[in-house]
């Protein structure tokens, strides 16, 4: 298994480093998802304020500062350091969409590629399941699952994983099935292995390293997906304390035309993240696409 | 090629999804976590929580054995008989239908502004391909799909406030609030009883908020018919048509145009289950009434009833507009076979 993991982190090192060569927006994208991932990371523990940032203080005589010395990204209408809450808010967000991406990719590929080695009547089966959740509106599953769970943050993650995982099991299904007529494949079956046993050692290494490339370019929608959910209908928040990206832009928004800083910061951080995640997959796709690759003015 | 064998199978495959969606929601309502008569009713407290529970129990038929249950719970799916709103007691199927309506008329009016425009920018792009104009189309369209859609709304109606649309009449009151029609649509109702008033009225108030909702399809369609369009452009019978020295606007509309139809097509149907979040925050920060406001009343009220006819609703629509768009792809694609 280890040598597996090891092809394809040398693969999807290769792409990386190829684009990395080519494109200066791939070089500024990685970038800033670096930036984010690390401070992320250590939000919490180089946070200026940190008991405003955990939302156990508050100021009310300082509420709404425009940003300063003092306050980098100024202060919001209950006087807490809005740089401060963007670092503790950061964490939960990344930590919930890594996730959410994990979970749904792992499922994604074992139920596609098990329905495409696995029996006719498994494969129709689960086909039609994964067309059926589809179907399924996040939002409206989220706001579902939040009744039946009491309003547990664990009920938008398990709303997103129910409606992600499809999209990547049908990618897994129709690449896996590309493979199951292949040699590799279709030799260790005759012997008698496990499926699993073929799934791990023999499909999915093979179609894992552009499904990990499109994952990671999903994690900025799915960090999007998640705001938006809490920003609507602050499911799983506690209480407005907490510091959660959407609830805070939520609560900034009766403050917009007197104070925009308390909305702009967090809404250009969620913008930041969800666009350097998408041009980080694009420029990918870019540079492996035979005809993008080139360029070509038109003569007529 | 479309055959009328394919339409039936596509229109059997939507039933059967139908009647999944519908076992979904069986499961939900009948085996919920503690008691589902105490989730139906909704969580209710105080001295009428005895009688309501003893309600919904009796509704939900919890005594019956469960064949029945599967039976009665379907035949009440179709005669659009989907329970009491615990928020606004009210029958949920009349609740939904009429702010999905209201939802569903601005999606409608802002892909009525993103497929046009988005159509223009990729062909734009993808005949200056590596170009200028290219890398402009390309990183707009990047930066207008993944800014959330909260930042866009806010940032038009910021923009509104300093620049005092109030002489459209937007500070006013709306003269529709008692007004309504056969569809829900505020815009189609006023032209089908022909008041002119009530449709510049509401089609003024409706206009920031679909180009705030386009630009989300504007980011992703423009991005995607770059790519498609460019790939169409290596193909064999475009170079020909160019080798052939026909002019560039008959070759990108004759020859290239009819090829990506499909594609857009497939992608209108499946962004149609993203817009719907979208709409939702669009719908919050310009404060119009539709689903995201009953939905986000019946969450804090734990109204059941309403949130599952959201969904069932919701995604019976999502499944038509799916079909749909596998229809027009057979259309125009004679090499899709089912």
């Amino acid at each position: 298994m280890n040598s597996h993991i090891y092809a394809v982190l040398k693969d999807i090192g290769l792409m990386i480093k190829r684009t990395w060569r080519k494109r200066l927006a791939f070089r500024l994208a990685c970038l800033l998802i670096a930036i984010v991932v690390v401070l992320a990371v250590l939000g919490p523990h180089i946070a200026p304020y940190p008991r405003q940032g955990m939302g156990i203080e508050i100021d009310r005589s300082k509420a709404l500062r425009p940003p300063s010395f003092d306050h980098l990204l100024g202060t919001d209408s209950l006087g807490r350091d809005i740089l401060s809450r963007i670092l503790f808010a950061l964490n939960r967000a990344i930590t919930t969409c890594v996730i959410v991406i994990a979970v749904s990719l792992i499922l994604g590929i074992f139920i596609g590629s098990y329905a495409a080695i696995g029996s006719r009547i498994l494969e129709v089966l689960i086909s039609y399941l994964i067309e059926l959740f589809l179907a399924l509106p996040s939002v409206l599953l989220a706001a579902l699952l939040s009744i039946l769970m009491g309003g547990t943050y664990e009920s938008i993650l398990i709303a997103l994983i129910i409606t992600w995982f499809p999209w990547y099991a049908r990618i897994a299904y129709l690449q896996a099935r590309s493979l199951r007529e292949l040699d590799f494949v279709r030799i260790p079956m005759y012997y008698g292995l496990s499926k699993w046993y073929v799934i791990q050692k023999h499909i999915a290494p093979n179609i894992v390293a552009p499904m990990l490339i499109e994952a990671l370019s999903d994690t900025g929608s799915v960090v999007l997906e998640i705001s938006t959910i809490t920003f609507l209908f602050g499911i799983g928040i506690k209480s407005i304390e907490e510091p959660d990206l959407g609830m805070m832009i939520a609560y900034s928004l009766r403050d917009i035309t007197t104070a925009p800083w308390t909305f702009v910061a967090p809404a250009v951080i969620l913008a930041l993240i969800a666009i350097s995640f998408t041009l980080f997959g694009e420029m990918i796709y870019e540079e492996y696409h035979p005809v993008l690759k080139k360029r070509w003015w038109l003569w007529f | 090629m479309l055959t009328l064998n394919y339409i039936v199978k596509r229109f059997f495959i939507s039933i059967l999804l139908i009647l999944g969606i519908i076992a979904i929601t069986f499961l939900l309502t009948q085996f919920a976590p503690g008691d589902p008569a105490v989730i139906w009713a909704g969580k209710p407290r105080g001295p009428g929580a005895t009688a309501a529970i003893a309600r919904a129990r009796e509704y939900l038929g919890l005594n019956l054995p469960i064949y029945q249950r599967l039976v009665l719970h379907t035949y009440r799916f179709f005669t659009g008989n989907w329970g009491l709103s615990v928020e606004f007691k009210q029958p949920v199927f009349n609740l939904v239908v009429r702010n999905f309506a209201a939802s569903l008329e601005i999606t409608v009016y802002s892909f009525i502004i993103a497929i046009p425009l988005s159509l223009w920018l990729g062909t734009k792009a993808s005949l200056s391909r590596g170009g200028f104009a290219d890398k402009c189309i390309y990183f707009a369209s990047v930066v207008l799909a993944g800014m959330p859609r909260f930042l866009v709304a806010a940032l038009i109606y910021i923009a509104l406030y300093i620049v005092g649309y109030s002489y459209l009449g937007l500070r006013v009151a709306p003269i529709y609030t008692t007004f309504s029609g056969p569809t829900g649509m505020i815009t189609i109702d006023s032209l089908l009883l022909g008041r002119l008033d009530i449709f510049v009225d509401a089609f003024l108030r409706l206009i920031p908020t679909a180009i705030a909702l386009s630009t989300y399809p504007i980011g992703v369609l423009a991005r995607v018919i770059r790519v498609s369009l460019s790939e169409t452009f290596e193909e064999e019978y475009v170079r020909q048509a160019i080798s052939l020295g026909l002019p560039r606007k008959i070759v990108v509309n004759n020859y290239a145009y009819p090829s990506i139809v499909p594609v857009v097509a497939q992608l209108v149907g499946l962004l149609f289950s993203y817009m719907i979040l979208e709409t939702m925050v669009v719908e919050n920060v310009f404060s119009r009434e539709g689903l995201g406001t009953i939905i986000s009343r019946a969450i804090s009220a734990s109204d059941f009833p309403l949130v599952i006819g959201a969904t069932v609703f919701t995604a019976i629509v999502l499944i038509v507009a799916n079909t749909l768009a596998d229809i027009v792809q057979a259309l125009t694609n004679p090499r899709v076979q089912l």
